[in-house]
């Protein structure tokens, strides 16, 4: 299975710093290693130290994720921001697309808005929907726009024109100015060539309200981790270099969630699946993403509220997760979140909370063990958790263990609907698909959610607590290039697009020179944003070029786009004209990091965990109606010792960064490749 | 039956598949209003016709499926794979683009429940190209569909879709949408029969008789919060674009315990503009409004509806009979009975309760002669300010309340029609001061590079929205044609050719502010 020669494997190590932790993640010649240290925001130098200590650094190469510009957006931590913007439309970055977030809230709230009336500059110039000038941008404006960005303290500014993806000098001549004055300046033109002016403004603003957190950031992991190489993920899933990033910085927003469904997708497809499904459940949040073959992207995106156009991965995000508190309405229906015990106090088996988290229901049905969740030597506390829930129990008149069930219910409910989003919604069967479960709490849930959607296939990667961690190591080094090119798509038009795709494509590979990589097994792929003529609304088509030509091949995106819209809307026209609206190159490489197998792998390990004792868990008798709960004798396993012999339900088996279970009508085997592949028995 | 706690599975269950018929309605429709402007419904009813779950994208939808259905059910006999169609206003539609349809769901040969479908198809015959223009008689506005099976056994009946297609002006947009919305119910259909047969018959029929329960359940502790008490309120629409002006809206609310009733009697009667309300309309305002205040967790099925009774006078302005005028009233008059709801139960829940926003949804018509003698029509809302509350400060040039719909990007406008946008910014200083003070309007202003026909239909023209609590009121907003001879302020309903050249300028009422202002600044700015 692993025929490539080790010695010449590369090491490369993915950093991922998240909210709670920080894991790392070790691939080489000699193997496999994962470790976890405790992320912290006032020194996270520190912790990049600890991580990587004992290490040769200067042979490793870095890969870096993190949640940082993510929590920068929910918190409203950004820097000062000046917008720059064609006069009579600054404030477009109130008005948005003037609809509202939650249609039932009678006193409407948006998210704060990031740049305030007095650091918005309305400048005089205007340019045509055709692209002609119809006022000019002076010498004497710019000057006046430069003193004025002056008197507003900016640390960052955004210039956004109106129709500056057709012609950009405008924006050209205010950018050059201000970043003459050494400004961070994000230009609309630059970042998102493509009309929409209220999308792209956003984008513009997010990119520059982001760039010194970020900057900051990834400078200092890149200095603490002091390797070979150092490459940062960006949303999309692909690597690039951090010099890249911090242009871009808006980019790195979804990188943990981006490297995560990577490897989900990479590992089951390794397996054989062709569909995977990717449940990835945390403290707080859960998300749910679907993926064919192709990795799963989606021109938008958006955090707490705010809306952007970037490429990012296509996640469904669940405010739900092992943290989430349970508590009853008052009609007497139980809920699960979306208030969340966090890191602290936590859950009340941790010691410190009293509310009833999904991870004390868990740890009531031994679901979790007492004794291996916690990976510092800390034991959970099951007379706690009992406490916790013991009230609601009370409430709805049944046994702690009933109500303990009835959580766990709850909270895969909602998992299900989010996967049903993901998958029925959008025209896909989930039971085609594999549902590759990760996350502190995902392989708790993973069966019981699967069922509950006729999926009848689980994958459990090897280390299911670290997998945003393995994807950043898997990830490809990209470049994209798009631009907004709009017109009707007609056999004439296909040499002067193919003549841009190729020179996107020259720039793309001169961007990964700049890598200092060997371009020559790049591989190159394609998209136009296509739609009828007359509609609103794109599809980014995969299309090629004709062999050893610099044109498009017409025909075939002529017929993908007719198939695509069937697809995705139900009906195609095909007497029709298409218009494009965007073209798009990406230029990637190969990480040339293989999936490891379990033989060398090691594990940093601060405690011992239990083996083959006697155990108690609790599911529903006949597994799949809400009958009362059934005690079941259960066997513990330990995840690093499974062989590949039939495991049966109900069964627990013990990891040292998630614990899996098996319910009854479940049965499972490690594969080849260290998955752990659970089945339903009704299959 | 195991108890309420689990309830939420089997909402998630229903609701899911409610949303999935819209998803799916959304992804095959052609026209932008259903798939981008969102303007369409699905539901589903138990086998007695009561609404178990709805996924409504806009308030105005809200309820209003209910009353089509239990009308419908009452003469016609569905069996399986047999769809109705109907979009009469006076039977449980609300205005006539709006088309609703109903189809069984069989499950072991017997009805186990009902799914419908309300979508808001972008023309519908009439005189009027995007059917918002000012008629005076229903018969103006497009084709009136009264209950008709569109589908049979399966297949689309050609007798009844044939005649229908034939009236539209894009016939083969029509075509798609129509198909598109049946789609969605062979969809929900094959999702609650499949429901059926894994859970049961008797459970899901259990189940959806729980759901109901757990929502009257829910709503009568959430209503018994609220003091009890009897609340009046009245507010005014500005006019009906033919002359009638300050047009009546009147609520007496009861609340007692666990019960509310909204009494509109004393309102106005039916006036000759296209500002009548049908029934299912003035229930739909009376709903969003009860979400609001009940919080939106609450299931929107039967369970609610029981909870609350709704009086109306016929012939009123909140209760439309044939063949009275209604298109405006989804947009307009929904807004001022929301307006006239909260502003008597402001003083039983001020925490809650904000001052008045915008009012309207400030609706604006273009139409352009293209040399070939066709016509190119462009609609579009705009969004004012919200109403200050306890305890925040009005959002500025946001849609409020009955509608949710998104602007057109400057840059996708002007690459379509021949106008160009000269500004869209914030009217300063037009929300109402007050301790909190009111979101600002917007301006919006078109420039136009053609000859065209514009048709405005707008409110708060005459009177700005109210403040709470001594806040004051926002600004009104206004019109404005901007020609080579000079600068006309425009009716609030208007009609009207324009040249080359000129500029039409809306801006909208700012939001009402909420609690005395204590700075002397509010009180000097307060005063002009």
């Amino acid at each position: 299975m692993f025929p490539m020669g080790r010695l010449e494997h590369p090491s490369v190590v993915g950093i991922d710093i998240g909210g709670t932790f920080t894991d790392f993640y070790f691939v080489s010649a000699e193997g496999l290693k994962v470790r976890k240290v405790l992320s912290s925001a006032q020194a996270p130098s520190d912790v990049i130290k600890m991580g990587v200590r004992g290490l040769p650094m200067s042979s490793w190469d870095v890969v870096h994720g993190s949640t940082i510009a993510t929590n920068a957006l929910i918190e409203s931590q950004g820097c000062r921001t000046a917008l720059v913007a064609t006069d009579g439309f600054q404030d477009l970055i109130e008005i948005g697309r003037q609809d509202r977030p939650d249609i039932y809230n009678p006193m409407p709230r948006r998210p704060d808005v990031l740049v305030p009336q007095d650091l918005r500059i309305g400048v005089s110039e205007r340019i045509s929907a055709d692209g002609g000038v119809l006022l000019s941008l002076t010498d004497a404006e710019i000057e006046r726009v430069v003193a004025r960005v002056g008197a507003t303290n900016a640390e960052a500014v955004a210039v956004c024109f109106l129709f500056s993806f057709i012609y950009p000098e405008h924006e050209k001549l205010i950018t050059d100015a201000l970043r003459g004055e050494g400004y961070f300046v994000t230009a609309s033109h630059e970042i998102l060539p493509e009309y929409r002016e209220h999308e792209r403004m956003t984008t513009t603003v997010l990119n520059s309200y982001l760039s010194q957190l970020v900057g900051e950031s990834v400078d200092e992991v890149d200095k603490a981790s002091r390797g070979r190489s150092f490459l940062v993920m960006q949303s999309h899933g692909g690597v690039t270099s951090s010099a890249d990033v911090m242009q871009n910085p808006l980019s790195m927003v979804m990188s943990g969630p981006a490297a995560g469904v990577l490897a989900a997708q990479r590992i089951s497809g390794e397996a054989g699946y062709k569909m995977m499904i990717s449940f990835d459940m945390g403290g707080t949040s859960t998300d749910v993403a679907l993926a064919t073959t192709e990795y799963p992207r989606s021109s938008e995106g958006s955090i707490a509220g705010r809306s952007y156009r970037l490429r990012s991965c296509d996640v469904e995000t669940v405010g739900a997760g092992g943290g989430s508190i349970a508590w009853i309405d008052p009609a007497g229906s139980l809920k699960v979140g979306p208030e969340s015990a966090g890191a602290s106090p936590g859950p009340a088996s941790y010691g410190t909370g009293i509310l009833p988290t999904v991870c004390d229901a868990n740890l009531v049905l031994g679901r979790l063990h007492a004794e291996a969740a916690l990976g510092n030597g800390m034991k959970m506390d099951r007379a706690r958790a009992i406490a916790a829930i013991e009230p609601l129990a009370t409430e709805i008149g049944t046994s702690v263990e009933d109500a303990a069930l009835a959580i766990a219910d709850i909270v895969d409910s909602n998992m299900a609907r989010a996967i049903r989003r993901v998958s029925l919604e959008k025209g896909h069967d989930p039971a085609q698909a594999v549902l590759v479960a990760y996350g502190g709490a995902g392989p708790q849930h993973a069966c019981d959610v699967a069922r509950a959607m006729d999926i009848n296939a689980v994958l459990i990667p090897p280390s299911p607590g670290a997998l945003s961690a393995q994807g950043l190591v898997m990830a490809d080094k990209t470049k994209e290039k798009a631009i907004g090119c709009l017109g009707v798509l007609t056999e004439r038009a296909s040499e002067t697009i193919g003549q841009i795709l190729d020179g996107l494509s020259v720039e793309n590979l001169s961007d990964l020179h700049r890598l200092s990589v060997r371009t020559e097994h790049a591989e190159h792929k394609y998209w136009l944003d296509l739609r009828y003529l007359g509609q609103s609304y794109e599809i980014s088509v995969p299309v090629r070029l004709l062999d050893g030509r610099s044109e498009l091949d017409w025909e075939r995106a002529v017929a993908d786009f007719h198939s695509l819209h069937r697809i995705q809307y139900g009906f195609s026209h095909q007497n029709k004209d298409i218009e494009h609206v965007a073209v798009r190159a990406l230029a990637s490489i190969p990480s040339g990091v293989i999936l490891g197998d379990r033989s060398a792998t090691e594990r940093d390990s601060s405690h011992t965990l239990l083996e083959g004792s006697e155990h108690q868990m609790w599911f529903h008798a006949d597994g799949t109606s809400d009958t009362a709960p059934k005690q079941y004798s259960t066997q513990v396993f330990l995840r690093d010792e499974l062989s590949s012999n039939r495991i049966d339900g109900p069964a627990l088996v013990l990891q040292h960064d998630s614990t899996v279970v098996i319910p009854p009508d479940f049965f499972g085997a490690a594969d080849a490749l260290g998955n752990l592949v659970l089945q339903s028995v009704n299959s | 039956m195991t108890g309420m706690a689990r309830i939420g599975i089997w909402n998630d269950l229903f609701a899911s598949v409610a949303e999935e018929m819209g998803e799916t309605l959304g992804r095959s429709a052609m026209s932008p209003n259903i798939k981008e402007r969102r303007d369409h419904s699905c539901a589903i009813f138990d086998q007695n016709g009561h609404l178990v779950s709805q996924a409504a994208h806009i308030p105005v939808h809200l309820g209003s499926l209910r009353t089509g259905v239990r009308n419908v059910l009452n003469e016609i006999e569905l069996t399986a794979g047999d769809v109705v169609v109907f979009n009469d206003p006076y039977i449980g539609g609300t205005h006539l683009p709006d088309v609703s349809m109903i189809s069984a769901v069989y499950s072991e040969s017997q009805i186990i429940g009902y799914v419908a479908s309300k979508a808001h198809q972008s023309d519908i015959g009439g005189s009027n190209p995007s059917s918002m223009g000012l008629a005076n008689d229903i018969s103006d506005e497009g084709i009136l569909i009264p209950p008709t099976m569109i589908a049979l056994k399966g297949a689309i009946n050609s007798e009844v879709f044939e005649p229908i297609m034939s009236q539209m002006l894009n016939r083969e947009e029509r075509e798609g949408d129509f198909q598109a919305q049946i789609g969605a119910h062979r969809v929900g259909e094959a999702r609650l029969s499949a429901l059926a047969k894994r859970y049961g018959i008797d459970k899901f029929r259990g189940s959806m008789d729980d759901l109901i329960q757990y929502s009257d359940k829910l709503a009568q502790s959430l209503i018994s919060q609220i003091p009890s008490g009897e609340y009046m309120g009245s507010d005014l629409l500005d006019d009906d674009g033919f002359g009638n002006t300050d047009i009546l809206i009147r609520c007496r609310v009861v609340v007692a315990d666990d019960q509310i009733l909204f009494d509109f009697s004393g309102s106005s009667d039916a006036v000759e503009g296209p500002l009548n309300a049908p029934k299912s309309v003035t229930e739909s305002a009376a709903i969003y409004v009860l979400k609001c205040i009940l919080g939106a967790s609450v299931p929107m099925n039967e369970g609610l509806m029981r909870r609350v009774k709704l009086i109306t006078e016929p012939g009123s302005i909140v209760d439309a009979q044939s063949p009275s005028a209604v298109a405006a009233a989804n947009v307009e008059t929904s807004q001022r009975v929301v307006d006239t709801i909260f502003r008597a139960l402001a003083p039983a829940m001020p925490e809650v309760i904000p001052a008045a926003s915008s009012g309207g949804m400030n609706n604006v018509s273009i139409s352009f002669e293209r040399p070939d003698g066709t016509s190119m029509s462009y609609y579009e809302t705009i969004g004012g300010g919200a109403g200050a509350g306890s305890h925040y400060e009005g959002e500025s040039g946001i849609q409020t309340h009955m509608t949710n719909t998104m602007n057109t990007p400057v840059e996708a406008l002007e690459m379509s029609y021949p106008m160009r946008v000269r500004r869209y910014e914030i009217r300063n200083d037009s929300g109402g001061h007050g301790k909190n003070r009111g979101g600002n309007g917007v301006t919006r202003e078109y420039e136009f590079l053609a000859p065209a026909r514009i048709a405005l239909l707008t409110e708060r023209r005459a009177r700005g929205p109210w403040g709470l609590n001594g806040g004051l009121p926002g600004s009104p907003g206004f019109n404005r044609l901007i020609t080579s001879e000079g600068e006309y302020d425009l009716a609030a309903k208007v009609v009207k050719d324009v040249n080359e050249g000129d500029i039409l300028s809306i801006t909208t009422p700012g939001g009402g502010g909420w609690g005395k202002s204590d700075n002397k600044d509010g009180m000097i700015d307060g005063s002009t």
